[in-house]
């Protein structure tokens, strides 16, 4: 699985600081060869989505879009502002079916076009299902990210589309974990930006996007949508946005520095930051925590933040008094460090 | 050139009693043999045929799930996508067939939908896509496989298509229990909400249908009007300073 498309928005928004995904982002393939190009052994560890999950996945999506999308049509009549029967939908997929680039290109222009229909007034379908949306990059290499939520629902609260996405997750009451939700808001953020885009392109910048989405997530049983959530999108957004921002300025130092290689090869001259959430979701995680081996930052997000980013034998000293503390920050953290010394009883050995 | 022209009609005129002795003589192997037969014939054939019975166009995904109990094959998904080229390429070869596997079209700018078939000997409303024709071929779709499932036999193939038609009740909005199979209720269910959508979305074809006859050639009337070019990536610089 290769680094593209909302994914890798999300992941550049998670950690905006780091110029290896900057890299991996660039480069062609998927990501673990890319570990196999730099670190030179093949990446054994788990890798992906597992399969019951995708199997999840498809069968709650095959369910929300049978019967012209009955069970869809249902859960978002109240947004729509109509009778589940009167609303009319559109699966781009039976337009154009595929995962290759010629049929997402197909779909783009066919949302494009019913963009422009429903700006003009004409009958254009209340929910697209798999439009086709795009995030522009150019110049230089990766010059667009295809962006490609589940479903546009025209919101009659603001007379335009929004996007929605069905999450398969298992969840209770509607409610979803912090860490799943701060992921699939991001994922969110992407897919209104790429279609504030897509309303620039059509109308010459007139249109104000609403910073909305709808997470439809999945009864526990029967994989059938529950109510939908709206979602404030503005802050993820805005991360979003800063990943962008910050890809393009990785991308401009790789591209000095490769001089035409592939981006893969200059690796060793990017600065990583490693964060604790880079070992659950990328195959570099290891290899960026050895530049911060025998740091504070190794010991976690929130050791790096209050220590900064010190060597652990400057930690210790600081904490049994044998080293001088440099400033006023670091007599502070010293200070603390002693107390909690002396609190647990830690001595020099 | 008339005598050219002359020879062509001649030739379409053979072909398609060439046809008709075909489908004849597939139907005596057929109850002389058996499934065996079908499993040779091919594809494109079965298609024709199974769209003449239902006499709507349908889904891929729909024939690919009847094909299995009807037919006894496996139709995977890219197989529609070379059909759809074999056939564009026989009607640019210079040997026409009677009838083609053709696509829906939507009924504004007369584009391909490419999962949606059709025989090019209907009429041309008959085989375009309105807003609200998507329901309508679904639930049109839906009743045809009921009726088959509920006119089946016995056997493993008459089981699978029950639970083809269970499914396709259960989209629809049917009440659908295990090991029930109220065929008569679930059509008369279907029945009642194409009523609902029938008479409008027809005559939405109807208008579209006559404005796309003018305006689109026989070639793009059966395989859909070329899209216009798209601009990838297309942007504007204002973009950017939109998204707080």
């Amino acid at each position: 699985m290769s680094l593209k498309g909302a994914t890798a928005l999300v992941r550049l928004a998670q950690n905006p600081r780091c110029e290896v995904l900057g890299a991996m982002v660039m480069q062609e393939g998927p990501e673990t060869r890319f570990f196999e190009r730099v670190v030179g052994t093949p990446y054994d560890r788990e890798y992906g989505e597992r399969q019951s999950s995708k199997r999840r996945g498809t069968q709650f999506e095959r369910n929300a879009y049978a019967g012209d999308a009955r069970l869809l049509r249902e859960a978002l009549a109240p947004m729509v502002g109509l009778q589940p029967d009167d609303i009319r939908v559109r699966n781009l997929l039976d337009d154009y079916p595929g995962t290759k680039d010629d049929a997402r290109v197909a779909r783009l222009r066919i949302t494009r076009r019913l963009l422009a229909d429903s700006l003009a007034g004409r009958a254009a379908p209340h929910l697209i299902i798999q439009p086709q949306l795009l995030v522009p990059t150019k110049p230089g290499p990766r010059p667009y990210f295809f962006i490609a939520p589940d479903v546009l629902v025209w919101m009659q609260q603001f007379g335009l589309y929004v996007p929605a996405d069905l999450k398969s997750f298992v969840v209770r009451e509607n409610e979803v974990s912090r860490a799943d939700l701060a992921r699939v808001r991001l994922q969110l953020g992407a897919q209104s930006l790429a279609l504030m885009h897509e309303y620039d392109h059509v109308s010459g910048g007139k249109t104000v996007v609403p910073a909305t989405g709808l997470l439809i997530f999945s009864h526990p049983n029967g994989l059938r949508p529950h109510a939908p959530r709206t979602e404030d999108l503005r802050g993820a957004r805005e991360a979003v946005r800063l990943g962008i921002e910050a890809f393009l300025r990785h991308r401009r130092r790789i591209d000095g520095l490769r001089a035409g290689a592939e981006p893969y090869t200059v690796t060793t001259d990017l600065v990583p930051h490693f964060e604790e959430a880079c070992l659950a979701q990328c195959v570099m995680s290891e290899w960026c925590r050895s530049s911060v081996a025998g740091r504070t930052r190794d010991l976690g997000d929130s050791a790096g933040q209050l220590l900064g980013n010190i060597e652990l034998a400057r930690v210790t000293g600081l904490l049994l008094g044998t080293t001088m503390a440099a400033s006023d920050a670091e007599q502070a953290i010293a200070a603390e460090l002693q107390r909690i010394a002396n609190e647990y009883g830690v001595r020099a050995a | 050139m008339m005598e050219i022209h002359e020879l062509r009609q001649e030739e379409k005129e053979l072909e398609r009693r060439l046809a008709e002795v075909r489908s004849q003589l597939s139907a005596k192997h057929q109850a002389a043999s058996g499934a065996r037969f079908i499993e040779r014939r091919p594809l494109r054939e079965l298609i024709l045929d199974t769209l003449g019975e239902a006499r709507t166009p349908l889904n891929s995904l729909l024939i690919a799930s009847v094909f299995k109990p009807l037919y006894e094959r496996d139709v995977p998904a890219t197989r529609f996508g070379t059909l759809s080229a074999d056939e564009q390429r026989s009607f640019d070869s210079s040997r026409p067939r009677p009838v083609y596997l053709c696509h829906c079209l939507t009924h504004d700018r007369g584009q391909a939908m490419k999962r949606f078939w059709a025989r090019s000997d209907w009429p041309l409303e008959d085989r375009i896509i309105g807003p609200m024709t998507g329901r309508v071929l679904f639930l049109k779709g839906a009743e045809w496989v009921i009726q088959l499932a509920s006119a089946a036999g016995e056997g493993a193939d008459a089981d699978r298509l029950r639970f083809v038609a269970a499914d396709q009740a259960r989209d629809a909005g049917c009440q659908v229990q295990r090991g029930n199979f109220p065929f008569r209720d679930w059509i008369t269910h279907i029945q009642a909400q194409i009523t609902r959508y029938s008479e409008s979305d027809r005559a939405v074809r109807v208008q579209a249908g006559s404005e796309l006859a003018t305006r689109l050639g026989e070639r793009a009337l059966l395989f859909g009007a070329p899209g216009e070019l798209t601009s990838i990536p297309g942007t504007s610089k204002r973009w950017t300073a939109k998204s707080s």
